[in-house]
C-alpha cells in the first residue's frame, strides 16, 4: 500500500469517520502504442495507456497510471475553427510542418487525422495517404495515433477507411501505431491487418455500453485482445450531448472494474469537436478553454486518453493532472 | 469497514417499494394519481412523487414515509423564497443512476478588501454572463459576501452596499457579531450563514435560528465536522451546508467524494448535506475555470468564484448543463409539423429528431438562412441526429405516422423529404415504407440553404 494512502486511513481513523473504500475485481487493459528501433519500429519511445484500477481521481482508493495526452493534427481543414489560423499560422495547410510544430510542445502522443482519403469530401487517394505517412514518420519520432475517417456512414466512406487503415497498417508494420476507427460495422479486414502487422486498434461505438462491448468481443473472437484496443465512445461537444459521453464512460468503467473483462479496454475521449462548433465563436473567448472544460469532465469520467486541438489545452489539462499523484498502474 | 472511536451506522440497503407500502392505507383509491398503492410506493421509492400526494395517511405515516424517502443528501434553499436557490436533493454518485437533482450553484465572491466601487461594478457585470440555451438561463446564482478584512466596519459596508440585489446571498464570516451585524441589515433574505466551527458553533447556531436562515459549517477536520452536525442536529436544524476540509484541489475532491459516496451510497446520515467550496482559495497553478469545472462534476453543490473567473465561466455552466440533463427524459420537443418563415406548397420539408438542441439549432440556422420551409419532427425519445442514428431511435415507421399525423400530404404539392446527412443509411427504408421520395441533405444545417438551391428546392 502506497505511502499516502496510508497516510490518509491513519488520517481518517484518527477522525472516525469510516473510510468509504471499494474493492474492484477488474483492472483496465494496458495498450502500449509506438514501438521504437530496438522493438522493430521506428519511434523514440512508447507510451502505455490505461492500467487504471480504481474510479478516476478517487485518489483515496489507490492510485491509477496518469492520462496520456494526445495533439490532433488534420491533413485536411474544411473549415479551420476561429483562432486557429492565430495559434498555428499557415502550418495548418501542411500537415507534416503542423506535425514538427505540435511535436516541439511534446505531447505523449500525436494523432493524425487523415481525413481527406472521403470519397465525399477531397478523395485523396490511399496511395497518396501513404506517401503522407512515411513524411510524417519522419517528421517526429513520437509515437502515432492514425485515424482516417471518423464517422464512416456511407458505404463508400465505411470502404476507404477500411483500404486505409489496412494499407497504413501493413506499410508501417513493426510501429505499434494505434489505428481506426473500426466499428460493429467494419472490422475484420483492419483487425486482421493490425494483428499481423502489430499494431493497436481504436474501436468506436456510440454512447452504448453494450455495443461497447459487443466490439470488444468480436474484435476478441478475431484475435485482437483487450490490451490492443483503446475505445472509443465520443458522441458530442460540450453542450452538443457531452453528457451521453461523459455517463457512458462512466459505466464503462464501472463495468471494467467489477471485473467485465470485455469492458476493460482503456478508452479516448475526443475533446477537439468542442472547438468546431460555431455557437462558441466569440470573441475574445479561447477556443482552448472549452475544450479543456470538456477534457476535464471526460478525465472525471474515466478518459485514460484524452486528444486536444490547442497547444495551449495541453498545458493547461497538465496543470491539472500536475496536482494530483498518480501510481505505476 | 473499519472503525475508531464511535460507532458510526452505515447501511448499504436500497429503499424498498415494499417498505413503503405498508405504511400506506391499501384501499387502491387513485386519489394520488397512480391506479394502486403498490404503484405509488414504486414512485416513491424513485422519488417521483411526493408524500403529501396521498390524502389519506395517519400523521405517523407520513412522518415514516418522509424520512425514508428523503433524498440522503438534505435540499438547502438559499434565499427570498420567491428567487430562492435550492442546493443538495441528490439521490445518487453517478448521473446514469437516477439523475441529478439541484445545479451546482456558481457564487460570486465579493469581499471587504475590495472597495465599493468594484463591488458595485462587478454587480452590473453579473448579468452579461447570463445566457439563454434550450429554453433554461445559464447563470450565476448567488453572491458570497466574505470577512475579509480586520477593520469590523469593512464587512457591514459591503452588506451595504450590495443589500437589495436580487441574488440570494452567503453571509460568509468566522465572527459571530459581525454576522449578527450583517443579518440583521438584509434580515428578509433568507441567506447562508456560512463560517460555523467548534469556536463559535453556539453563537452561530442562535443567529441562524433568530434569522431563521440555513448555517454553514467551516471545520479543519472531520472530527470537527461530525461534532459540529451534531451539535446542530441537536438544535433543530435540517438546513446545513459543509464546506469539506482541504486546499488543495486533490484534498477537495477526495473529500467531496468521500462525503458524497458515505451520505448516498452507506447512508451515512451525518454527512448527508450540500457542500461549498471557494475555488480562488484552492492552492494551485490551475486555470480557474478547469478548477471549478472540476469541483463542479465531482459533487460541490456551491462553488464560490472570483469575479476574476467570470469571463471564463461559460464553458463552466455548458457543462453543468450538460450533466444536468436528465438522462431518463433529455430535453425534448414535441413531435410534429413545424413551419419556418412562411412556407407554401412548393416549399421544402425537411426531416429532424425531436432533440431540443437539434431543432433549436435547426431553426436559427434557417431562419438566419432566409429559408421558408417545414420541419417535420420524428419522435426520437429526445436524441439527436447522430446518438438516435446510432441508437436505431429514428425508425421509418414514425416517419410514416408522422407524415400521416401532421396532414402533410394535404399541405404540400409533392412528395419530396429532405433528411440529415447523418441519416443517409435510412434514406431507403424511408422511402419504402411512406411512399416518399428521400433525399439525403447535408450533415451541417449551416449548409442547408446553399443545399436546397442546388437542387432547386428554394429560389435561387
Amino acid at each position: 500500500m502506497p505511502q499516502g494512502q496510508v497516510n490518509l486511513i491513519r488520517r481518517l481513523f484518527t477522525l472516525s469517520l469510516p473510510l468509504p473504500i471499494e474493492s474492484y475485481r477488474g483492472v483496465i487493459a494496458k495498450v502500449k502504442i509506438g514501438a521504437t528501433k530496438s522493438e522493430g519500429g521506428s519511434r523514440s519511445y512508447s507510451t502505455t495507456v490505461g492500467g487504471a484500477r480504481t474510479l478516476p481521481f478517487y485518489t483515496f482508493e489507490g492510485l491509477n497510471p496518469p492520462p496520456v495526452l494526445a495533439l490532433e493534427v488534420y491533413d485536411h481543414l474544411v473549415s479551420p475553427p476561429v483562432g486557429v489560423m492565430e495559434a498555428f499560422g499557415d502550418v495548418i495547410m501542411d500537415p507534416v510542418e503542423w506535425i514538427r510544430v505540435v511535436d516541439r510542445f511534446n505531447p505523449d502522443i500525436i494523432n493524425l487525422n487523415v481525413r481527406s482519403i472521403s470519397p465525399l469530401t477531397l478523395n485523396r487517394s490511399v496511395k497518396d495517404a501513404m506517401h503522407l505517412l512515411e513524411e510524417v514518420l519522419q517528421a517526429t519520432g513520437r509515437p502515432l495515433m492514425i485515424t482516417g475517417i471518423m464517422d464512416p456512414i456511407h458505404t463508400e466512406d465505411i470502404s476507404r477507411n477500411t483500404e486505409f487503415l489496412k494499407q497504413a497498417a501493413e506499410c508501417f508494420k513493426g510501429e505499434r501505431l494505434l489505428i481506426g476507427p473500426v466499428t460493429v460495422e467494419a472490422y475484420e479486414t483492419v483487425a486482421e491487418a493490425a494483428l499481423t502487422n502489430g499494431h493497436n486498434l481504436l474501436a468506436k461505438s456510440n454512447m452504448d455500453v453494450n455495443q461497447a462491448i459487443r466490439l470488444n468481443e468480436l474484435l476478441s473472437a478475431k484475435g485482437v485482445s483487450t490490451d490492443r484496443i483503446v475505445v472509443d465512445v465520443t458522441t458530442g461537444a460540450l453542450g452538443y450531448g457531452i453528457e451521453y459521453t461523459l455517463s457512458t464512460m462512466e459505466r464503462l468503467r464501472l463495468r471494467a472494474l467489477q471485473g467485465d473483462r470485455m469492458a476493460g479496454s482503456p478508452m479516448i475521449f475526443f475533446v477537439s469537436e468542442n472547438v468546431f462548433i460555431s455557437e462558441f465563436r466569440e470573441p475574445p473567448l479561447n477556443l482552448s478553454i472549452y475544450e479543456t472544460a470538456a477534457a476535464v469532465a471526460g478525465l472525471m469520467s474515466g478518459a485514460d486518453l484524452v486528444s486536444l486541438f490547442y497547444v495551449e489545452s495541453l498545458h493547461m489539462v497538465r496543470s491539472l493532472l500536475s496536482e494530483f499523484p498518480w501510481g505505476g498502474g | 469497514m473499519n472503525f475508531l472511536g464511535e460507532a458510526v451506522e452505515i447501511s448499504e440497503k436500497k429503499l424498498s417499494p415494499m417498505d413503503l407500502y405498508k405504511l400506506l392505507p391499501k384501499t387502491n383509491c387513485g386519489k394520488c394519481g397512480s391506479p394502486t398503492c403498490m404503484a405509488f410506493a414504486f414512485k416513491l421509492a424513485q422519488g417521483a412523487v411526493a408524500v403529501d400526494k396521498c390524502p389519506f395517511l395517519t400523521d405517523e405515516a407520513k412522518r415514516a414515509l418522509i424520512g425514508l424517502t428523503a433524498p440522503p443528501i438534505a435540499v438547502v434553499a438559499i434565499g427570498r423564497r420567491s428567487r430562492e436557490v435550492k442546493v443538495g436533493g441528490e439521490r445518487v454518485s453517478f448521473r446514469h443512476e437516477d439523475k441529478f437533482y439541484n445545479e451546482p450553484a456558481i457564487a460570486v465572491e465579493l469581499n471587504d478588501l475590495t472597495d465599493a466601487d468594484a463591488v458595485k461594478t462587478t454587480l452590473k457585470t453579473l448579468r452579461r454572463y447570463e445566457v439563454e440555451r434550450m429554453g433554461q438561463t445559464l447563470k450565476i446564482n448567488m453572491l458570497a459576501l466574505r470577512n475579509l478584512s480586520s477593520e469590523n466596519d469593512a464587512f457591514i459596508r459591503l452588506v451595504e452596499t450590495v443589500r437589495g440585489v436580487e441574488y440570494p446571498l452567503i453571509i460568509s464570516t468566522e465572527n459571530p457579531t459581525l454576522a449578527g451585524r450583517a443579518l440583521d441589515i438584509i434580515r428578509d433574505e433568507h441567506p447562508l450563514l456560512h463560517g460555523a466551527s467548534l469556536r463559535n458553533i453556539t453563537m452561530m447556531a442562535m443567529l441562524a435560528k433568530r434569522f431563521n436562515c440555513p448555517i454553514s459549517i467551516k471545520a479543519s477536520d472531520w472530527g470537527e465536522f461530525l461534532s459540529c452536525v451534531d451539535r446542530l442536529k441537536g438544535l433543530g436544524f435540517s438546513e446545513i451546508v459543509l464546506q469539506p476540509p482541504g486546499d488543495t484541489l486533490k484534498q477537495l475532491m477526495e473529500n467531496l467524494t468521500i462525503i458524497r459516496r458515505l451520505a448516498v451510497d452507506k447512508k451515512f446520515t451525518k454527512l448527508g448535506y450540500p457542500t461549498i467550496v471557494f475555488s480562488s482559495d484552492v492552492k494551485s497553478n490551475v486555470p480557474e475555470h478547469l478548477t471549478v469545472s472540476a469541483l463542479l462534476v465531482r459533487y460541490a453543490s456551491i462553488i464560490v468564484v472570483k469575479p476574476e473567473v467570470l469571463p471564463l465561466i461559460r464553458p463552466v455552466m455548458l457543462l453543468r448543463q450538460s450533466i444536468m440533463m436528465d438522462p431518463r427524459a433529455p430535453i425534448s420537443i414535441k413531435p410534429g409539423l413545424y413551419t419556418i418563415g412562411e412556407p407554401s406548397e412548393n416549399s421544402p420539408v425537411l426531416l429532424t429528431t425531436n432533440y431540443a438542441l437539434t431543432f433549436h439549432i435547426l431553426r436559427s440556422d434557417l431562419k438566419n438562412q432566409n429559408v421558408n420551409c417545414y420541419l417535420l419532427v420524428v419522435d426520437t425519445g429526445g436524441l439527436s441526429v447522430a446518438c438516435s442514428i446510432a441508437g436505431n431511435k429514428l425508425k421509418p415507421d414514425s416517419v410514416k405516422q408522422m407524415v400521416e399525423e401532421t396532414g402533410l400530404e394535404a399541405k404540400v404539392g409533392h412528395k419530396m423529404l429532405v433528411i440529415p446527412g447523418r441519416a443517409a443509411k435510412l434514406a431507403g427504408e424511408i422511402e419504402d415504407i411512406t411512399g416518399w421520395r428521400v433525399l439525403i441533405g447535408p450533415f451541417n444545417s449551416k449548409d442547408i440553404a446553399d443545399f436546397l438551391r442546388k437542387h432547386n428546392l428554394i429560389e435561387q
